[in-house]
């Protein structure tokens, strides 16, 4: 039988797996209701949108963040790519991820350094996910 | 029942009609949306809020994610998103649909029209930008000391006050942020050096108060523009109409959307649609005043000619947007004291470009961060990253180009009665080229891949179907006087006679030029 992609379930699954992979914590339960409503909301009439295989995603717990990587510069305007940006939204408009968005304080050389590294990051992340997309055909 | 004037529409153009016509028997049809309430009073700024609140979701995002309409639309304004700010663009697309594949602009229906969620820039034509006008600006100098005065404008005499015009009246200019502070000091010092290519800065003229002015207190620098409606600080054509209602010969009617008008004997009939009960109703009037905005008023005026062929001219401001970098403040700590507009302003003026070309700067702090995550060019937890510590050494140039009418580009009525609008985009480039260039030396840095150019319409400052003329022709042209050719009643006051359409904010305009146009329509009600 085919999974309902819509169904509170496979959506409450799908943000736990991001927000983990992405945010690296556990998610509110809050986080988790909006995740589903907004999907439900902003792309089930979405034909523009490429789809992505999410449940072979989950399944294989695939590393998310160099898949979207790598689709976003192939195909921007893809569901995955806007899942996850649905998920820093909600994420943005609560105090407890504050620091994650916002600097509060002066700190030029940890910026700096930060950004190098998350640059080489990148790199390694946009080859791996050319291959994970490339090996299990996810779009 | 019957009036001395029927206003269509209480956007700036509405309400600067009404203001001249203020001691006479008015009647103002419009739809008038309003801003829904607030679930909390904001009393802190935006990122205070952001901190101290556990759930700031229903003001940010939206019960229905309103805030979130821009990852399966097409690209609307931060400024117009915000789930209290979506009344300006509410159900547009039902009241009054347009059909067009290269044309991505929008109507408001909202009480004070799209003044509700504007830049609040306010500038003064000059000759040179009216040029093509049949009036000049010794002609609608009057009219914008006076509205200088009722709404409130900051500004201040510096290098743009040969672009801006008098400086009478204005208060004291608003404070700017790091960012734009950084620039204009940096200007100052290279001034002669950036002039020489034709580039000049300076502070904005806006319709902000920095001091109070009547009941309204001065702006707070809380950078809440993006999500809290109806700033008392910020100038609202609103504001104007509340004023305007408590006068007793001045009858305001929301919820009608008017369709078309018919000249009688004694003036004008007026049909419009109760949008509640769906029942055309009527109105009677000496005269009629069209102010629903350049597209609406056009769509009236085709229908009142049940003229389904007709291509009338349309003009827009084609907008570019230059990220700027200032890697001197990546890493910097975010600022909580800003406003969330234009911080300066540049004009490009050389002798070979036929008119200046102006731009805004401003920074993207007021905005969701999340708006901004994907334009950066990592992994998801790079622009995270990025998004945290780029974002306050980050500011964007909007540059608004000039139009003028062209064959391709114009508005119809389609047989089915919704607007048919086709628009060619132009080609850009070259003056984004020598912005980057131009900034490097004051080391603000972009290139010119990262610039964005959003598809026509998204400017919101459309302008040029019914034009004035010194000697109108035909029935789509109009008077000096804004009176529609081959009528006896029925004046155009909106930017749709405008028969050209400069870099400048046209707001400011559109309103002493109402003013104008309403000023000889008194008299002649007096005569």
């Amino acid at each position: 039988m085919q999974k309902d992609i819509f169904g509170s379930q496979e959506l409450s699954r799908e943000a736990e797996f991001f927000h983990e992979k992405i945010f690296g914590r556990a998610m509110p339960a809050e986080i988790g209701a909006a995740y589903v409503s907004a999907n439900r909301m902003l792309l089930k009439d979405a034909p523009n949108l490429a789809p992505v295989r999410m449940e072979l995603i989950l399944e294989r717990a695939m590393d998310v963040e160099a898949i979207e990587f790598a689709l976003r510069r192939r195909v921007p305007q893809n569901v995955l790519t806007k899942k996850l940006l649905i998920l820093c939204y909600l994420a943005e408009s609560r105090n407890d991820y504050f620091a994650t968005f916002v600097n509060e304080q002066h700190q030029p050389f940890r910026a700096f350094f930060k950004l190098s590294l998350y640059t080489f990051r990148s790199l390694y992340k946009l080859l791996k996910g050319r291959c994970l997309v490339w090996m299990y055909d996810v779009i | 029942m019957s009036f001395e004037v029927i206003i269509v529409g209480s956007g700036p153009a509405g309400v600067s009609a009404a203001l001249e016509l203020r001691d006479r028997n008015i009647l103002i049809l419009d739809v008038g949306f309003r801003a829904p309430k607030l679930p909390y009073e904001l009393k802190q700024n935006l990122y205070d809020l952001k901190k101290n609140t556990a759930d700031l979701s229903p003001v940010l995002l939206g019960e229905k994610f309103e805030s979130l309409d821009n990852l399966v639309s097409p690209f609307i304004s931060p400024k117009l998103k915000g789930p209290f700010l979506k009344l300006v663009t509410r159900d547009w697309r039902q009241l009054s649909p347009i059909n067009s594949s290269d044309f991505e602009g929008l109507l408001s229906f909202a009480e004070g029209g799209l003044s509700n969620a504007w830049g609040s820039g306010v500038y003064r034509y000059n000759d040179r930008e009216l040029k093509d006008f049949p009036i000049k600006a010794i002609d609608l100098n009057p009219f914008y000391d006076r509205l200088t005065s009722e709404i409130g404008i900051s500004g201040c005499d510096d290098e743009l006050t040969p672009f801006f015009g008098s400086t009478q009246g204005l208060l004291p200019p608003i404070e700017l942020d790091r960012l734009s502070s950084d620039l204009f000091t940096r200007y100052s010092r290279k001034k002669r050096l950036i002039s020489q290519e034709g580039i000049y800065i300076g502070k904005p003229r806006v319709a902000l108060l920095t001091e109070a002015l009547g009941e309204r207190q001065p702006y707070d620098y809380h950078g809440l523009e993006f999500f809290k409606p109806n700033d008392p600080a910020i100038y609202n054509a609103s504001y104007t109409l509340r004023k305007l209602e408590k006068q007793p010969n001045i009858t305001y009617r929301s919820g009608f959307l008017v369709q078309r008008y018919e000249e009688t004997s004694e003036g004008v009939k007026v049909s419009a649609r109760n949008i509640n009960t769906n029942i055309t109703e009527e109105f009677f009037a000496r005269k009629l005043v069209l102010a629903a905005g350049t597209i609406s008023t056009s769509k009236i005026v085709l229908s009142s000619h049940n003229d389904y062929s007709t291509r009338l001219p349309l003009l827009d401001n084609a907008i570019a947007f230059i990220p700027l970098v200032a890697p001197r403040f990546i890493g910097a700590s975010q600022e909580k004291r800003f406003f969330s507009g234009v911080q300066l302003n540049v004009v490009y003026s050389k002798d070979e470009v036929d008119a200046p070309i102006q731009g805004s700067f401003y920074g993207p702090a007021g905005i969701l961060r999340s708006d901004l995550l994907m334009d950066f060019p990592l992994s998801l937890k790079g622009n995270l990253t990025a998004v945290k510590y780029v974002t306050p050494a980050l500011g964007v140039l909007q540059l608004f180009y000039p139009d003028a009418a062209n064959a391709n580009n114009y508005l119809k009525l389609s047989s089915n009665g919704d607007l048919e609008i086709r628009y060619q985009r132009k080609a850009f480039g070259a003056i984004e080229k020598h912005f980057i260039s131009t900034f490097r030396q004051l080391s603000f840095f972009s290139l010119p891949a990262l610039c964005k150019y959003p598809a026509p319409g998204n400017s919101y400052h459309y302008a040029g179907s019914l034009p004035m003329k010194t000697q109108p022709q035909t029935r789509y042209e109009a008077s000096v006087n804004g009176l529609l050719f081959g009528t006896k009643h029925v004046y155009v006051v909106d930017a749709a006679n405008f028969p050209l359409l400069p870099s400048k904010n046209h707001t400011f305009t559109i309103m002493a030029n109402s003013m104008r146009i309403a000023h000889h329509l008194r008299r002649e009600l007096e005569s």
